[in-house]
């Protein structure tokens, strides 16, 4: 499989009016052709800045790319004008958001920005016979009924659900080699989640695109991803393939994580939640971003960044307990009811 | 819609009689009267001819009943003839209205041709330093008593360097006739379109300016340009249609005050509108010529504000009346 | 005073809640320390503030600046020119016109804030219950509401002031009484907004009665609405002294005020002959609605809490 994005060592600032905010702090990350790569972690961890990232669509001028490369079918990204960007996104690699009742321009028909796109990268003129006949095949693919009538409608006709399915059908427009969708189910209630799901997997099944997956669902990452990273405070903390990382997670927040799911406590119990809140991002962190609130730390963990270790599997994850070799041992003796 | 507007117009019924029995109170309580100049400059008048005349106008019936007269002439379709002029209302205001029309709808027109463009140039381009100069400038714009403006332009332009003439609308008596003529209204209007205008670009380019904004921070913009749309199309074709309703709103308000929002100008430059024949009528205590006229622009009030609405439909599909 | 507390009470609120989570950031950031880094980030708000401080302290400090009396006529020294003991020149009575210009400050300020007071006191009451009651109460202030918004306001406020006769408090009340219908408009769309919260819902399920849950719940929510507009009012009241007194409606002579300064400017000869009559109050009142108009705009940007910057 051949490789078709890599970032390497990212790192975003933002300069906000409290000071600088370090979101993303030295990412690297790699997604190979036809590949699902899930990002997991809370909101704040620097997820949707890497995303946005990839895109070229940083806000301005708050977001700043301190360092790093971004690389798609080896190009390197972050050298890119403006008109250069341009000609990617949507086209080479487009994204599905979060929220699809603002995704959409309410005063422009579906037919008007489901079409643009084919014409701004393909040059098949709004309003031709190709150009809606492109549309309307779209949207029979993520399942849109009376396809026709719906290019002459408005996004506040439909649901939230049917919106999202405008939004993939906007992002496949152009075949692209990758999408990326943010947290494309959140938003959604849980039964329209399921269908979105559905269609995604159904058309990761048959278009063969890679696709970078970010979310804070641990349900929806083990449905859809090949592979999961575990993001904390701007940095990967975890990585492996999907199987391998649920059935050992290793690092403390993987961890944590996994026991914050609902479906891990007995009824009658409790949730377990990770004690302590997210990192600003405003201070330095000069050891493990997690160590204030890990009930393994020890001597090292607030000097010493931990580095990601691979074993065999490809599964690796960045804590200084993996040298002590009890990582599983300790990993079993987490009270869950504490 | 339909349906909406027929409720609409209705609801305008009472808010009109509201206005008028308010206006008419106010104006029958405040002190003086219609023939009080007349007795001043005629001193010979007696003191039972000065009440003939105020009985003939019915000065001293109560407000209720003055009000009911006052009203049943209004529906048997007359206005009635003003006191101090002696002439009939509806050709006085007819003549103001044209005069006050000739000022301020090319105001309008110019300042939002004008502000607009500036609006978005200026929130494209936030915390630039042309955003700043621009923000500044509206600022100031709104800041500045339009009549003080008016007296300074009034002033070092028309009187000390002569550029332009000192008031009204023509030179009177000049008999001018073709370009002549037109370039003779030109000249006079120079001074208070420039003075409108420029104070009403500075309020329609802030508008612009922060509907902009509020449109740019938008998801559906970050779709655009995730889209790979060219910074162009997203600014005019997704940003602007949106940031638009608003400021269309806001201009069909504006509408409303088409006829009554230069009073000061209008008396700076001596200008023979609307603003100064109910400001005259008020001074003289003209009481038909202070109803028909407030009445008028506050009937142009309502129904900009119904315009407003139905603009508003119009350019937003997600507002539908019904 | 109440209001005060209550408002004070919810910004400790904002505080205590920003305590418990962790980290610098939070330390002491109550809404309030937020809004007012944030004003004084803005250079140009910073200057505008000084500048209205400054007029302040002229208005309070009138008799130590200048020793002239302001309404000492002598008429032999009339309309005299700008010089080293006049410094603006004499007006009609011989009167020293930067004194009068410094006195001058007290009535526009005056009026500014007076008026502001009564459209605020009237909107926000009348806002409030509308918005909260809704029914025949909302129906009944809205269609004043619309009533009040037709009316033509600077005809309205020459007929008001004809029958109040010239004074102080005539502009006052004539320029309160005409502009609180959008700030009532605001206020009622505000709380509609509001009630539909959960919190407010909330406290309405422990039994509190309507107006503690108006003043202690509701009205705190808005207050970011009523300062901006409170501001941006005072400009509006000064802005109507003058056109007021302009026309000889507003503030009765001999009591100086910027707007019955500029009245000088009536006079044709006045008007090209003598301009430091008039041109020295019409500034002073554009640079303090100017100034005003900067603090209040970046009073609003600040208590903007989607602003990023």
């Amino acid at each position: 499989m051949s490789e078709i994005l890599r970032i390497r060592d990212l790192a975003i600032d933002f300069n906000t009016s409290e000071g600088i905010v370090s979101a993303v702090r030295g990412v690297d990350l790699k997604i190979s052709e036809g590949e699902v790569l899930g990002l997991v972690g809370e909101s704040g961890c620097g997820k949707s800045v890497t995303s946005l990232a990839v895109m070229g669509l940083l806000p301005k001028p708050e977001g700043v790319l301190k360092s790093g490369q971004i690389i798609f079918e080896n190009k390197n990204l972050t050298a890119f004008r403006e008109e250069e960007w341009q000609k990617i996104r949507g086209n080479e690699i487009s994204m599905i958001f979060q929220e699809p009742m603002t995704a959409l321009n309410p005063v422009l028909t579906i037919g008007d920005q489901l079409g643009e796109v084919l014409q701004v990268h393909k040059g098949i003129r709004l309003g031709s016979k190709e150009n809606i006949d492109i549309c309307v095949e779209n949207l029979i693919k993520v399942g849109i009924p009376r396809p026709q009538q719906v290019l002459n409608e408005y996004p506040h006709q439909f649901s939230g659900g049917m919106r999202q399915r405008i939004m993939i059908a906007m992002a496949l427009s152009c075949d692209p080699k990758l999408i990326i969708a943010d947290e494309p189910t959140t938003a959604l209630d849980v039964t329209i989640q399921a269908q979105i799901l559905d269609l995604l997997r159904e058309l990761k099944e048959t278009m063969k695109t890679s696709i970078l997956f970010i979310t804070h669902d641990l349900g929806v990452i083990h449905e859809m991803a090949d592979r999961v990273m575990v993001m904390y405070a701007g940095k990967i903390v975890e990585e492996g393939p999907t199987k391998e990382l649920f059935a050992n997670p290793s690092h403390p927040y993987t961890q944590g994580l996994m026991h914050s799911r609902p479906g891990k406590v007995k009824k009658g119990d409790p949730l377990y939640c990770i004690p302590g809140m997210v990192p600003s991002g405003r201070q330095q962190i000069i050891g493990c971003a997690f160590e204030p609130r890990c009930q393994y730390s020890f001597r090292p963990c607030k000097t010493i960044c931990p580095l990601l270790e691979f074993n065999e599997k490809g599964h690796g994850y960045a804590c200084h307990l993996s040298k002590e070799g009890g990582i599983a041992n300790v990993g079993k003796a987490v009270n869950i009811s504490n | 819609m339909k349906s909406y507007l027929i409720r609409r117009l209705l609801l305008m019924i009472p808010v009109i009689f509201g206005v008028s029995v308010i206006i008419f109170t106010l104006i029958s309580l405040a002190p003086g009267d219609p023939f009080a100049q007349m007795i001043e400059a005629n001193p010979s008048m007696s003191r039972a001819d000065y009440e003939n005349l105020l009985n003939s106008i019915g000065y001293y019936d109560p407000i209720p009943v003055k009000y009911a007269k006052w009203a049943k002439q209004v529906f048997s379709g007359s206005l009635g003839y003003s006191i101090s002029q002696k002439q009939p209302i509806a050709d006085m205001i007819g003549r103001r209205l044209k005069n006050t029309l000739l000022l301020s709808i090319p105001a309008l027109v110019l300042s939002t041709i004008i502000a607009i463009p500036l609006g978005v140039l200026s929130a494209t381009k936030q915390y630039s330093f042309l955003d700043y100069i621009l923000t500044l400038l509206a600022l100031a714009g709104i800041s500045i008593p339009a009549f003080f403006l008016a007296l300074l332009l009034l002033k070092y332009l028309a009187f000390d360097l002569k550029l332009f003439p000192l008031q009204g609308m023509e030179t009177i008596a000049a008999g001018y006739t073709g370009t002549r003529w037109l370039h003779d209204r030109l000249h006079h209007l120079a001074l208070p379109l420039s003075i409108l205008t420029t104070i009403q670009v500075a309020g329609r380019m802030r508008y612009t300016r922060s509907s902009m904004l509020e449109i740019i921070n938008q998801d559906y913009i970050r779709t655009a340009r995730a889209k790979g749309l060219g910074e162009k199309s997203v600014i005019y074709k997704h940003a602007l249609r949106n940031a638009l309703i608003p400021v269309i709103t806001v201009l069909s308000i504006s509408l409303g005050s088409l006829l009554s929002g230069a009073i000061l100008t209008e008396n700076v430059f001596m200008w023979p509108g609307m603003g100064t024949l109910v400001y005259q009528a008020i001074s003289n205590r003209d009481y038909p010529l202070v109803m028909a006229g407030t009445m008028l622009l506050a009937l142009s009030m309502l129904i900009a504000n119904l315009l407003a609405d139905i603009a508003y439909a119009f350019a937003d599909p997600r507002i539908r009346y019904d | 005073m109440l209001l005060l507390t209550h408002v004070l009470d919810t910004i400790r609120g904002f505080a205590i809640m920003n305590k418990s989570a962790p980290l610098k950031i939070s330390k002491g950031q109550s809404l309030w320390a937020i809004t007012l880094t944030r004003l004084f980030k803005n250079k140009l708000a910073i200057v505008a503030f000084s500048v209205i401080i400054l007029l302040i302290l002229m208005a309070i400090f009138a008799p130590v600046i200048t020793s002239f009396d302001p309404n000492r006529i002598n008429l032999s020294n009339k309309f005299q020119k700008p010089d080293d003991i006049h410094r603006l020149g004499t007006d009609d009575f011989g009167r020293d016109v930067l004194t009068r210009l410094i006195y001058g400050t007290r009535a526009s300020l005056l009026v500014g804030l007076a008026s502001t007071g009564i459209s605020v006191t009237i909107g926000v009451t009348l806002g409030a219950l509308s918005g909260y009651y809704g029914g025949w109460i909302d129906n009944l202030v809205m269609r004043l509401v619309d009533i009040f918004m037709c009316f033509p306001f600077f005809l309205m406020a020459i007929v008001l002031a004809s029958i109040l006769g010239p004074s102080i408090y005539t502009v006052m009340i004539v320029s309160g009484i005409l502009s609180w219908p959008s700030l009532a408009r605001m206020v009622r769309a505000e709380v509609l907004a509001l009630k539909k919260r959960e919190f407010i819902e909330a406290a309405r399920a422990l039994g509190l009665n309507v107006s503690s849950i108006i003043i202690s719940h509701i009205l705190p929510n808005v207050f970011s609405v009523i300062i901006v507009y409170a501001t941006l009012g005072i400009a509006g009241g000064i802005l109507g002294e003058a056109g007021l007194s302009y026309l000889g409606l507003g503030v009765k002579q001999p009591q100086p005020s910027w707007g019955n300064m500029l009245s000088a400017a009536q006079n044709m000869s006045s008007l090209m002959f003598y301009p430091w009559l008039w041109i020295p109050p019409g500034i002073m009142i554009f640079l303090t609605t100017l100034s005003i108009n900067i603090f209040g705009d970046a009073l609003r940007d600040a208590l903007d809490p989607k602003q990023k910057k």
